[in-house]
C-alpha cells in the first residue's frame, strides 16, 4: 500500500473502532439496512434440490431479497455511514461486479454524499442498465480504459482516492485490500452468520455439517459465526474458469502463492517472477487474483476447505436452481450451488448444508453472446 | 549506497542539485532500453532510477502504467532488470542506480536473495512504492543493510515524521519527496508548494531531499533544483518511448538521440540553477 494511505487507514481504523462502541451508530445502521432489506433474511429448506439430490438437506440463506443485488449491501451501508460520520463528503469505489457500486450510489445519495465509480470501459458497455441506474442516483461513473492493465478499475479508484483522500473515502465491496478494510467488510457482513446460527437453533436444528459459499464478503461474514465450531465444515468455493491453467481461472485461495497485492499479504495468483496473473471466471465478481486475507489465514490453519468450480459447472447449477427452486441467483452463487450439490449427494439425509443465495444472474447475463449456452437455455 | 552518498556530496560541494532520470527497464524492448541507459549516462544524467516492471502499478499514472505494460510484453522481469543493471555496470561503474518498483516481485524473489543479487549487480538503493518503511523492517531492511544497500523512504504531505524520517540500518540514499497526493505523471506543482514540502522534509531528516512528480521540462527542473538536492524526472522521459512506439518504432538511434537531447537540456537547466536563485523565484509557479 502506498505510504500516503497510512494516515488515511489509521484514521479509518480509529473511527471504525469508535463507531462500533457507539450504540447510536448501530441504531442508524440497522435503520438504513432495514429500508433496503428486511432482516433477518429467510433461511429456507431448498426442497426441490434436496429431493433431486437425495442426500443432505440443503438450506438457503436468502441474501437476494433486496432490489440492489444484496451481495454487498451490508458492507456498503456500513461503510457509507462511517464515511459520513468521519466527515467525508464523497465516496469512491470500483465496480468489480457492478452491484457494489450500484448499492453505493443509492446509499450515497440518501446520505447526501457524492459518489464516484470507476468501471472498465468494457463493463460500462456491457452493463448499460446498471450504468443508467447509477446515473439516476447522481453517481459519476468513469469508464477506465487501461488498455489491458490488470484490475484497472481498482487502480483508477485507488489513484483517485490517494489524490483526494482528504475529502473522499474508499468503499470496499469485498474483504480485500489493506487493513482495516477486510475487517470492516467482515464485521458488517457478520450479521448473516449470526442470523443463520440463531435461525437454526430457534427451530431446534443442530449446527450444519457444512456451510458452502463462494469466496468473498458474504462467505466471510457467514463463516465468522461458525469458525469456532470445529464440527462445521467451512467450504469456500472459487471460480475454476475454463481450466486450471494459469490465467484461466480465479482460484487464488486454492492455487495462489503467498504475495502482497493492494496492501494485503495473502494468497495471490502470480507467476514465478511475482507478476499478477489474469483471472477468468463466468462470474465477474470472483475475478480478483488475491484471496481475502482472513480466508487465506483460515485455510493455512486447516480450518477452511476450498473447492474449485468451473464455469460450465456453475452454469449447470444455474439451470438446476431455475428448475427446482425457481431461482435465478448470481453466477457467483451458482459456484456455491454446484459445490453444495456435490457435497449433499455424499451426505445422509439427516445432515444439513447451508448455502447463501446472493444477487441475481441478470448482471452476469448482460451482454453475453447469444450463443452462450446459459443465455440460450435461461431465456428459452 | 556509497555511489549515491558520494554523488550528493559532490553535488553539494558544487552547490548544484543532482538530476535523476526514471526509466522502466525493458521499455520499449530490452535492447532499446539498454541503449537508452547508455545514452542517458553519456548525456550527463547524475543517477538512474530504474523501474522494474509490475503487472499492477497502482500508484503510477497512465504513462508509466503503459511503460510497465510495454516492458512486460517485451519479456521484462525483476530478474531481467538485474541482468540489465549488470550489463550496464560492465561499461559504466560510477553512476548511482536506484531500483524502483512494487513489492510483490521482490517478495516472490525472496528479500534476502534479492538484496544479494541487487548488490552484486551494482544497485545502490531501492524504492518500493507500495511498501511503507515500517513494513520492511522485519525482513527487507536487514537484508539491504547486510548488502550495503538502502531503502529510500517516501515522503507525502499527509505523513507524520515517524512514517518517513526513519533512521535505521538499511534506510538511506535520499528522502523522496512527493509534494502532492496523487499518481505520477500529474500536472505541474506550484513551486511554492514544493518549497514548503521540501522545508518540512528538511526539518525531520538529514538525508538529501529529492523531489519527483510533475517535473516535465527544463524550466520546472531548474526551479526544483534551486530548492532540492535531487530532481527526479519520470513521466516526461517515459513519454519519449511512447512517442517512438507510436511513430512506428523507427531507428534505435533516433530514440536515443531524442532522450539524449532532452536530458542534456535538463542537465543544463539543473546545472545553471543555484540555490541562491531561489529567493527570486519563491512564490511563483514554474514557467511552464
Amino acid at each position: 500500500m502506498p505510504p500516503s494511505l497510512l494516515p488515511v487507514l489509521r484514521r479509518l481504523e480509529a473511527a471504525y473502532l469508535e463507531a462500533t462502541r457507539d450504540s447510536s451508530f448501530d441504531v442508524e445502521l440497522q435503520r438504513l439496512l432495514g429500508r433496503s432489506v428486511e432482516r433477518p433474511t429467510p433461511l429456507e429448506v431448498a426442497g426441490g434440490m434436496t429431493r433431486r439430490l437425495g442426500g443432505a438437506t440443503i438450506h438457503f440463506k436468502r441474501e437476494d431479497q433486496d432490489p440492489s443485488g444484496g451481495t454487498f449491501i451490508n458492507a456498503v451501508v456500513g461503510q457509507s455511514l462511517l464515511a459520513r460520520r468521519m466527515g467525508y463528503r464523497h465516496v469512491v469505489a470500483d465496480a468489480g461486479s457492478g452491484d457494489t457500486a450500484l448499492a453505493l450510489a443509492e446509499m450515497a445519495q440518501s446520505l447526501g454524499l457524492r459518489c464516484t465509480v470507476f468501471m472498465t470501459q468494457a463493463e460500462t458497455r456491457r452493463r448499460t442498465t446498471l450504468v443508467s441506474r447509477m446515473h439516476a442516483y447522481q453517481a459519476t461513473v468513469h469508464a477506465v480504459d487501461g488498455g489491458g492493465t490488470l484490475h484497472e478499475a481498482m487502480s483508477a479508484a485507488w489513484q483517485y482516492w490517494v489524490a483526494n483522500s482528504e475529502t473522499t473515502s474508499y468503499v470496499a465491496g469485498a474483504p480485500i485490500g489493506p487493513h482495516p478494510y477486510p475487517l470492516i467488510v467482515r464485521d458488517f457482513q457478520a450479521v448473516i452468520g449470526r442470523e443463520v446460527r440463531a435461525q437454526l437453533l430457534e427451530r431446534g436444528d443442530r449446527l450444519p455439517q457444512a456451510i458452502v459459499a463462494a469466496t468473498g464478503g458474504v462467505a466471510l461474514g457467514l463463516f465468522s459465526a461458525f469458525v469456532d465450531d470445529p464440527s462445521v465444515r467451512l467450504i469456500a468455493v472459487e471460480g475454476g474458469g475454463t481450466s486450471l491453467m494459469p490465467g484461466h481461472h480465479a482460484a487464488p485461495l486454492t492455487l495462489g502463492r503467498p504475495g502482497v497485492l493492494h496492501g494485503a499479504k495473502t494468497s495471490v495468483l502470480q507467476d514465478e517472477g511475482g507478476q499478477i496473473l489474469p483471472t477468468r471466471s463466468v462470474a465477474s465478481s470472483l475475478m480478483y487474483p488475491g484471496a481475502a486475507p482472513e480466508l487465506a489465514w483460515w485455510r493455512q490453519r486447516g480450518r477452511l476447505e476450498t473447492w474449485v468450480v468451473r464455469d460450465h459447472q456453475a452454469i449447470e447449477a444455474l439451470h438446476v436452481a431455475c428448475e427446482e427452486e425457481n431461482l435465478r441467483p448470481s453466477l457467483e452463487t451458482c459456484h456455491a450451488l454446484a459445490a453444495g450439490a456435490q457435497m449433499a449427494r455424499l451426505l445422509p439425509a439427516d445432515c444439513l448444508i447451508v448455502i447463501p443465495i446472493v444477487g441475481s444472474c441478470d448482471g452476469d447475463m448482460d451482454g453475453q453472446r447469444p450463443s452462450h449456452p446459459a443465455r440460450r437455455q435461461v431465456t428459452a | 549506497m556509497n555511489r549515491l552518498a558520494a554523488l550528493f556530496e559532490r553535488r553539494r560541494a558544487k552547490q548544484r542539485a543532482a538530476l535523476i532520470g526514471y526509466f522502466t527497464v525493458g521499455d520499449p524492448g530490452p535492447e532499446e532500453s539498454l541503449a537508452i541507459l547508455f545514452a542517458a549516462a553519456a548525456a550527463g544524467i547524475d543517477a538512474l532510477e530504474l523501474g522494474f516492471p509490475f503487472s499492477d502499478p497502482v500508484l503510477d499514472g497512465t504513462a508509466i502504467q503503459r511503460a510497465h505494460r510495454r516492458a512486460l510484453a517485451a519479456g521484462a522481469s525483476l530478474a531481467g532488470t538485474l541482468t540489465m543493471v549488470e550489463r550496464f555496470r560492465s561499461r559504466v561503474s560510477d553512476l548511482p542506480i536506484v531500483l524502483m518498483g512494487y513489492y510483490n516481485p521482490v517478495f516472490a524473489y525472496g528479500p534476502q536473495r534479492f538484496a544479494r543479487a541487487a548488490a552484486a549487480a551494482g544497485v545502490d538503493a531501492v524504492i518500493l512504492a507500495d511498501l511503507p518503511i515500517h513494513e520492511a523492517a522485519e525482513e527487507l531492511l536487514p537484508a539491504l543493510a547486510d548488502n550495503g544497500l538502502g531503502m529510500i523512504p517516501l515522503y507525502a504531505p499527509n505523513l507524520e515524521p515517524p512514517d518517513y524520517a526513519v533512521s535505521a540500518p538499511g534506510v538511506g540514499g535520499f528522502l523522496y519527496c512527493i509534494p502532492v497526493l496523487g499518481p505520477s505523471g500529474g500536472p505541474p506543482v506550484p513551486i511554492a508548494t514544493i518549497a514548503r514540502e521540501v522545508a518540512r522534509c528538511r526539518m525531520h531528516t538529514r538525508l538529501p531531499v529529492g523531489v519527483g512528480f510533475g517535473i516535465r521540462n527544463p524550466e520546472s527542473a531548474a526551479a526544483v533544483a534551486r530548492i532540492a538536492d535531487g530532481v527526479i524526472v519520470g513521466s516526461a522521459l517515459v513519454d519519449h518511448m511512447e512517442r517512438w512506439v507510436a511513430a512506428g518504432a523507427r531507428s534505435r538511434t533516433a530514440l536515443c538521440e531524442g532522450v539524449s537531447t532532452f536530458i542534456s537540456q535538463l542537465c543544463a537547466a539543473v546545472g545553471e540553477a543555484r540555490p541562491a536563485d531561489f529567493e527570486a523565484s519563491a512564490g511563483h509557479a514554474p514557467r511552464t
